[in-house]
């Protein structure tokens, strides 16, 4: 019914401002992906900006039809050759940018404009598949903001400036905000219709489900960080907070593996059978305990968010129970998910303290099973030898570990995250009495050896020890670094029972942390001169760095991980009631109230804003006249006007009519359309506004 | 393009038609004609264009994306464009509403010549950018009206016969400031412009003024004396040359008339009983503008009616006016 709008869609070129807004959100939109784009897809973007741009200032010519197509399947076989397959989140964002890119090579009328503009938004979604940190989210809220810029200059009639456009843009998305945010917080959550398994997922640094030696002293370089905890109540002392994730129970002369990665048990009837004994022990011995606030818990009760780590395993001090959907708990006694950890994820759990659960008399539950005895055969026989004998001088079990650990401490043993290479086929002998130069994996590993060699069942704990306080949030904070590995032995009288060797050899490591028994010599690969942690002896650094982490725990708790659960809990403390139906009540209500208070807020604001700036400085230079006296009438033009005040103040004839005829310049003349135009003189008359004093003779 | 689409194929279909004709007959009510007419939430349509539909269509997907990957950032993301979409409807309405259209007349055409219609738009609380006015199919006019200042624009409108030239309704839309939103209204401003016939030159009828012949005859009409031969000069009207003393001598001479400026002269309906009514208006036409141009005083008569002769643009106006309604119904 209505003729299409201003004919310029027909040429063949944008404005300078649309060129250079697209151009510019093109690039913006794209630089979040870089980190997961192949190289070459880079340089094709880069080019495809670089191609339109050189079209848009008149050098060069839009690819035919046929190089196109061309490029197309240049583009698609790239992404063949590059992923093995056109689907999954990597193939397919590294396809959308790429025919993002390419849509800019036949960007000519306006049409295409609108679809460029929507594919930046699609990209800009995708962005959120990778990474999910409040700094990147300003960032794409940036990206909206340019790509509504590119809009409103693509929409404007009669031309507008790049910056005008942005500016336009971006209150229009701020106004947006309040209406967002009540939408995701009062939407009601549904479960998924179909679950995708996200497959961003990175190679990241963390524990590994196998240990050689080398391992953990290879985390150590790393300052990531691994998990928090924030604890209700009382946080266990530093040489408490031994982190379990995994247990590695099967030796293999060179590794400690899971023991159901090498195929030796796994049996899930054991498991229920035990669990089901293990809950109902926590249930009847701790159930007063288990209540939120009971003071007098001997429960440690924390909650941990971790940042992801692609792997089931989580993390909880020594005998945990943990409610929270999808984290579950195995024989050994560590937590595990569902579903590997792609995204920071937050569970609660509680452990019982030692003491209480040695009152307890708990230890019944623990059991041990024949590949806590597992040794490969005729390996070390040095260490085996040397074990027997220590052994049968022992009267009890206990004296035994006693002087295994006595051995350790008052030999040369050192501690060092830089040991010499283990290369002997019998590894545990060659460390024992050779090399005596190790990490907590070398000293875990042959401990558990010694302990199998004489029939105690045993096996490797690897986890993280230690944990830096956060004063800001009040929690810990575990870094990779704290990556540690310890060992378990089964006692007849005490179940299993932690002993860490590495204590033995360098007692500041547990009780200082590796901060202590290191100091400053501790080093990190990777971003060395970015690494905050770098610079901890800087208090506020320090301080700032905490604070950040907070942000961001708050940010992963209630943004990250906002649920129906939590929904239902904001609706419970605004309305008192948190079902369906109070929902729906207040999602309409509340988002009703939203647009209607927005709606006023920009009516009052274009309100406000209606005049033009050379407009508002017109308007104080005649205000100056009319406070001595000569007032502007209804409808005097401004030549007149100008002439008046040369009559009556002829001192200031010669500045009142420079003033005026640049504002008739700015204001009427065409050729002030374009802002760089404008901005010299809209400066001059400024600046002549300014020095223009009616009392001054 | 769904309009376009719309139109080429169910445009003659009588339901479309019925409807059509309701829709107008709903508008003359709602939006009845007058003078000026201040755009309000009483006059203004809007509704989402394809884009906006298609930046909807997203956000939707985007949802479904959201809870199917149980990515909270991607849900929030998809109520973000839907909150953008809503916080545009604000935007674009405003922008539109506020606006004054005001009839400032328009200057009489001759038929099939481009009608201007002028206007001025003004808006008194808050600036409204991007505006576009036109009538249906005619082209466009765009401007952006700061607030509180007013601007004339004039709108182009074809017209195909004389007589009394009403474009009906004009539309004001605006797709600032995503283009995601349409927002129009249809107004009419009671404008007409007077459309007189085209007009037609007879050479019959210059050559009989010309003629050296019957000129003598023909001089009370014309009101012009002959008086005599000079050289011609380059820029004098080739219709002035004289072609027979050319052929005798092969030199140019330009004939020069000296104007009666107080005679007056008729322009006479029976002075072309060769022509059909239309074709005779035009040329009565041709020759109430040549004397009002030339500032000469002159008559006209019509079988209807006489105006006695007189000069200027009043008197010219006078007589293009009744030969625009000339034998029409008023």
């Amino acid at each position: 019914m209505i003729t299409s709008r201003s004919k310029r869609i027909s040429c063949f070129h944008l404005k300078k401002s649309e060129l250079i807004l697209l151009l510019v959100t093109h690039l913006a939109v794209v630089l979040p992906h870089a980190g997961h784009l192949p190289l070459w897809s880079l340089f094709l973007v880069i080019g495809c900006v670089y191609w339109r741009f050189q079209v848009g200032i008149g050098s060069w010519k839009l690819p035919t039809k046929a190089l196109r197509f061309g490029f197309v399947l240049v583009g698609v076989s790239a992404v063949l050759i590059e992923h093995k397959t056109i689907f999954g989140a990597y193939a397919g964002v590294t396809l959308l940018v790429l025919a993002f890119s390419y849509k800019l090579l036949e960007t000519y009328r306006e049409r295409d404009v609108y679809i460029v503009v929507l594919l930046a938004y699609l990209v800009t979604a995708t962005a959120l598949l990778f990474t999910q940190s409040f700094l990147q989210v300003i960032y794409l809220l940036f990206c909206v903001v340019l790509s509504g810029a590119t809009l409103v200059s693509l929409n404007h009639v009669t031309g507008i400036t790049a910056l005008t456009s942005v500016k336009k843009s971006a209150s229009l998305t701020l106004q947006s905000l309040p209406l967002m945010i009540v939408l995701f917080m009062l939407v009601p959550r549904v479960g998924p219709i179909w679950t995708f398994q996200s497959d961003t997922n990175h190679a990241r640094i963390g524990l590994s489900d196998s240990m050689s030696p080398g391992d953990v002293a290879h985390l150590t370089k790393s300052d990531a960080l691994a998990f928090r905890a924030k604890f209700d109540g009382a946080t266990p002392p530093a040489n408490q907070r031994y982190w379990r994730a995994l247990v590695l129970d099967h030796y293999d002369g060179k590794r400690w593996h899971k023991a159901e990665i090498a195929g030796m048990a796994g049996d899930d009837f054991y498991n229920r059978k035990w669990l089901k004994t293990y809950n109902s022990l926590y249930m009847q011995k701790f159930s007063q305990d288990m209540k939120p606030g009971s003071e007098e818990s001997g429960l440690y009760r924390y909650n941990i968010i971790m940042e992801p780590s692609d792997q089931t395993w989580l993390f909880s001090l020594d005998r945990p129970l943990s409610k929270t959907p999808g984290v579950g708990i195995r024989e050994t006694r560590n937590l595990y998910a569902d579903q590997p950890v792609t995204e920071p994820f937050s569970y609660k759990a509680a452990s019982i303290q030692p003491e209480l659960w040695r009152q307890a008399e708990s230890f019944t539950v623990d059991a041990f099973s024949s590949r806590d005895l597992q040794l490969p055969k005729n390996s070390n026989p040095r260490a085996r030898h040397w074990a027997q004998t220590l052994r049968e001088e022992s009267e009890t079990k206990i004296e035994f570990v006693e002087k295994i650990l006595r051995y350790l401490r008052q030999q040369p043993f050192y501690y060092t995250l830089d040991p010499p290479l283990l290369t002997d086929d019998d590894r545990v002998d060659e460390f024992i009495f050779q090399s005596r130069k190790g990490f907590c994996a070398h000293y875990a590993g042959a401990f558990a050896f010694l302990m199998r060699s004489v029939g105690i069942p045993a096996r490797v704990i690897a986890g993280y020890q230690g944990g830096e306080e956060n004063d800001i949030g009040s929690y810990l904070l575990v870094y990779q670094f704290h990556a540690h590995a310890w060992v378990e032995i089964w006692l007849p009288e005490r179940g299993w029972v932690r002993i860490d060797p590495t204590a033995a050899v360098s007692p500041e490591r547990v009780e200082l942390g590796i901060e202590g028994a290191f100091g400053r010599n501790m080093r990190f690969s990777g971003d060395h001169f970015l690494s905050s942690w770098r610079y901890r002896q800087f208090a506020w650094l320090s301080t700032l760095r905490h604070g950040a982490d907070y942000l961001r725990v708050l940010w992963i708790q209630n943004v990250l991980g906002y649920n129906s659960k939590l929904q239902s809990q904001v609706l419970s403390k605004l309305f008192g009631s948190g079902d369906f139906k109070t929902l729906i009540v207040a999602l309409s209500g509340i988002s009703m109230l939203t647009f209607i208070v927005v709606a006023a807020f920009i009516f009052l604001r274009i309100r406000g804003r209606a005049l033009k700036d050379e407009q508002l400085i017109y308007y104080r230079f005649c205000k100056k006249l009319e406070r001595s006296g000569i007032k502007r009438g209804e409808g005097e033009g401004e030549a007149d006007f100008a002439c008046r005040v040369a009559r009556e103040l002829p001192h200031l004839a010669s500045a009142a009519q420079t003033i005026t005829s640049l504002y008739a310049t700015l204001r009427y003349s065409p050729k002030f359309v374009e802002y760089s135009a404008r901005r010299g003189a809209l400066k001059q008359l400024h600046k002549m506004e300014r020095q223009f004093s009616v009392s001054d003779k | 393009m769904f309009f376009s689409w719309f139109n080429r194929h169910f445009a003659q279909q009588v339901w479309v038609i019925w409807l059509r004709e309701r829709f107008v007959s709903w508008l003359a009510k709602r939006i009845p004609a007058a003078d000026v007419v201040k755009l309000n939430h009483r006059r203004i349509f809007i509704l989402p264009t394809g884009y906006g539909a298609m930046f909807m269509l997203l956000a939707s997907l985007l949802f479904f994306a959201g809870i199917s990957y149980q990515n909270n950032l991607l849900l929030a993301f998809s109520f973000f464009m839907v909150s953008i979409f809503l916080t545009c409807i604000l935007h674009t309405f405003y922008n539109l509403s506020g606006l004054s259209l005001l009839s400032v007349g328009s200057e009489p055409v001759p038929a099939g010549a481009v009608a201007v219609f002028n206007i001025q738009v003004s808006s008194a609380g808050s600036a409204c950018e991007s505006i576009e006015v036109g009538f249906l199919n005619h082209p466009v006019s765009s401007f952006d009206v700061l607030a509180g200042e007013s601007l004339k624009t004039g709108l182009k409108y074809v017209t195909t016969v004389r007589g009394r030239c009403k474009p009906g309704r004009l539309y004001v839309q605006s797709r600032y400031p995503f283009g995601m939103l349409r927002t129009w209204s249809w107004i009419d401003l009671n404008m007409s412009t007077l459309v007189y016939p085209s007009p037609v030159v007879r050479k019959a009828f210059a050559t009989d003024v010309f003629s050296d012949r019957a000129g003598r005859q023909m001089v009370s009409v014309e009101g012009e004396e002959f008086e005599g031969l000079k050289p011609y000069l380059a820029g004098d009207s080739l219709k002035r040359v004289n072609w027979k003393l050319f052929a005798k001598t092969d030199e140019l001479y330009t004939k020069e008339y000296s104007l009666n400026v107080g005679s007056s002269v008729w322009i006479d309906w029976w002075s072309w009983p060769q022509f059909e009514q239309e074709q005779r208006l035009s040329v009565l036409t041709y020759w109430v503008l040549f004397y009002a141009a030339s500032n000469r005083t002159f008559g006209l008569k019509l079988p209807s009616i006489t105006i006695a002769p007189a000069a200027g643009n009043a008197q010219k106006q006078r007589c293009l006016k009744q030969l625009a309604v000339y034998d029409l119904p008023l």
